[in-house]
């Protein structure tokens, strides 16, 4: 297959600080290659870089040294469209904080489909949309003010505000974070259906190895600023003596796997789903 | 019986936002003992920040009472002493973080207490030591990744030795590896006779606890061990809450194995399960 990625970055660097006494090199060469329609996830230890790396993809920080390509677009050039490129890709930060601007949650949604030139009643259909794949009921919560709200309904404004946008890739840093259960599943569900049905590329950074595990195709692991192993799923938590020397817990389920192996039982490793894992059990009773 | 550290005595409260009231907690009662380590989960925006809040004043009553150590939170002339005995992790690190490098944050609640410096140096050792952030004790806190500003958050509080400690989400922008780092600590302390209350979205860590408290719509509507509590499959799917890994995996084995303990929810009781039944056969290697 000659597909072109829809991103692609090679050998990224980034030094915060650069020439002080506190400069820091978050980012030693990272490389990622990303087709159309993936989802993607970045997990690492607390400080790999991962929230560095991302924000790379729409922009927001410029390579200092490595490339950043995203569907053609060569980041390094100073003179690409910027805002063409921000519509292509729709990041949502780890702080939802960082995010919201207006006084109104209807307000602070809508802000991004209008500023894109939509007609007004395309605007609200999609704030209606936003609102309602993250779990806020838009007749409730449309004309409240964004001040007033918890840590999760922040997270949740700030995630709709994105993806009102539409983006071809969607780029989520922590997105569940602060979600009760319920909130966090059916967003999941709800971004895979984008995912598969509408081919929208996602790429998130999570610590939930459930999370990671249920939604991603692939997964690239970061370690002090560099890749430590990308692959799919049962690649990557098949690795678990690596990811916990690297500080990288693993699902719940393989936790209790490796646990059994430890004790001599001959259990799968890599059943990392919890249907297979409770299966790996019952085989052994 | 030990006297109550925390009573919380028929409490209501209410945000005034412009001309409208919105009610959060309704005539919410219990009692915190020494030592005791509390979860309190429920859904977002069912009143759990609110409810952490009235612990140590941030927030005080509209009606009713909040009593740390014989002080109301309502007299004013406490206040110290309050903040002193019950130490609070916010939601979000941003907005506890105050001083320009780390160290100088976690002195920064010691400098009202009138500690001695040597002491005071001591303290920040600890505290910075139990979070595992000592390498950046003179970085600025604002340049950290998310993870580690919450680490500094909590540090800053630990400095302050409080006879409670007052944990809202403080682990949910942590990687399983410093969540557990975390958690380690907090047992730790507990161990050593703080009470903690924690509030989490994490079911795993709720299982942690010696007693869970269950929130809906500013109401308790649960109170018991976690094991009570996780049995109660359906009810806290009601709720949009969840049960721990363990616990879903417990109960798959048991639906095909009756034998099998249905009510386990760590992973190491899982293991010890298995090894359990399986004593009967030699295990395969
Ligand atoms: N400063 C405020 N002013 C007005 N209303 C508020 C304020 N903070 C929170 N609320 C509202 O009070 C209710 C309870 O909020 P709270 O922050 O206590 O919820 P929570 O249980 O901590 O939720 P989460 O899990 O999302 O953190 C929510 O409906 C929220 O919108
Ligand atoms: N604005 C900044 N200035 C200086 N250092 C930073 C800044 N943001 C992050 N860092 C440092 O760079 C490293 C990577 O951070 P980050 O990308 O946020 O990690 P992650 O998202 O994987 O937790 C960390 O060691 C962090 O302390
Ligand atoms: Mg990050
Ligand atoms: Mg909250």
């Amino acid at each position: 297959m000659t597909e072109q990625p829809i991103l692609e970055v090679k050998h990224l660097q980034h030094i915060y600080m650069k020439g002080t006494p506190l400069e820091h090199h978050a980012l030693a060469g990272v490389s990622l290659k990303i087709n159309k329609g993936e989802c993607i996830a970045v997990i690492g230890h607390t400080g790999s870089g991962k929230s560095t790396l991302i924000q790379h993809v729409n922009g927001l920080m410029r390579p200092q040294a490595g490339d950043v390509v995203v569907d053609g677009m060569d980041l390094a050039d100073p003179k690409i469209d910027i805002r063409l490129l921000r519509r292509k890709v729709g990041l949502v930060f780890q702080n939802p904080e960082d995010q919201i601007f207006e006084k109104i949650i209807g307000d602070d949604i809508a802000y991004g489909p209008f500023k894109m030139g939509l007609p007004i009643k395309e605007v609200r259909d999609r704030v209606k949309w936003a609102m309602e794949l993250v779990g806020l009921s838009f007749e409730e919560m449309k004309d409240r003010a964004t001040y007033a709200l918890s840590g999760g309904q922040k997270r949740k404004v700030a995630l709709a505000g994105v993806l009102a946008l539409r983006p071809d890739i969607l780029v989520l840093d922590e997105p569940t974070a602060g979600l009760d259960p319920r909130s966090r599943n059916e967003l999941l569900e709800r971004l895979k259906t984008l995912n598969k049905k509408e081919n929208m590329t996602i790429i998130f950074v999570s610590h939930n190895m459930e999370e990671v595990a249920y939604m991603a195709d692939r997964i690239y692991v970061l370690a002090d600023g560099r890749n430590l192993v990308d692959g799919t799923p049962e690649e990557v938590f098949v690795e678990a003596e690596k990811l916990r020397e690297h500080y990288i817990g693993t699902p719940d389920t393989v936790e209790i796997l490796a646990q059994l192996k430890a004790k001599g039982f001959a259990v799968r490793q890599n059943a990392y789903q919890l249907e297979e894992a409770a299966n790996e059990i019952i085989a052994l009773l | 019986m030990a006297l109550p550290l925390i009573q919380v005595k028929n409490l209501s409260f209410e945000y005034a936002v412009n001309q409208t009231k919105i009610p959060v907690l309704h005539d919410i009662s219990f009692e915190v003992k020494p030592g005791e380590y509390v979860v309190i989960i429920g859904h977002n925006g069912s009143g759990k920040s609110t409810l952490s809040k009235h612990l140590n004043g941030i927030l005080t009553p509209v009606s009713g009472d909040v009593v740390v150590n014989g002080w109301n939170t309502k007299e004013w002339s406490s206040m110290r002493e309050i903040r002193q005995k019950v130490g609070m992790v916010f939601q979000h690190p941003d907005n506890q973080i105050v001083a320009t490098i780390v160290e100088d944050d976690v002195a920064f609640g010691l400098e009202n207490l009138e500690i001695p410096p040597s002491e005071m140096k001591e303290r920040i050792d600890f505290a910075l030591a139990s979070v595992g952030m000592n390498e950046f004790r003179n970085r600025p806190p604002h340049y950290l990744s998310g993870g580690q500003k919450q680490r500094v958050a909590i540090a800053g509080v630990l400095a302050m030795k409080p006879d409670c400690l007052v944990l809202d989400e403080a682990t949910s922008m942590l990687d399983t590896h410093g969540r557990n780092e975390i958690l380690k600590v907090v047992r730790k302390l507990n161990d050593e006779g703080m009470a903690i209350i924690s509030v989490t979205h994490h079911m795993s860590e709720a299982a942690q606890a010696s007693r869970v408290i269950v929130i809906e719509k500013g109401r308790i509507i649960m109170d018991g061990t976690p094991r009570e509590i996780f049995q109660q499959e359906e009810e806290l799917k009601r709720l949009h809450l969840d049960i721990p890994v363990a616990s879903q995996m417990a109960r798959k084995v048991q639906s095909h194995h009756h034998d099998f303990n249905g009510t386990l929810i760590h992973n190491d009781e899982i293991v010890k399960e298995v090894v359990r039944l399986s004593q009967r056969e030699v295990p395969v290697i």
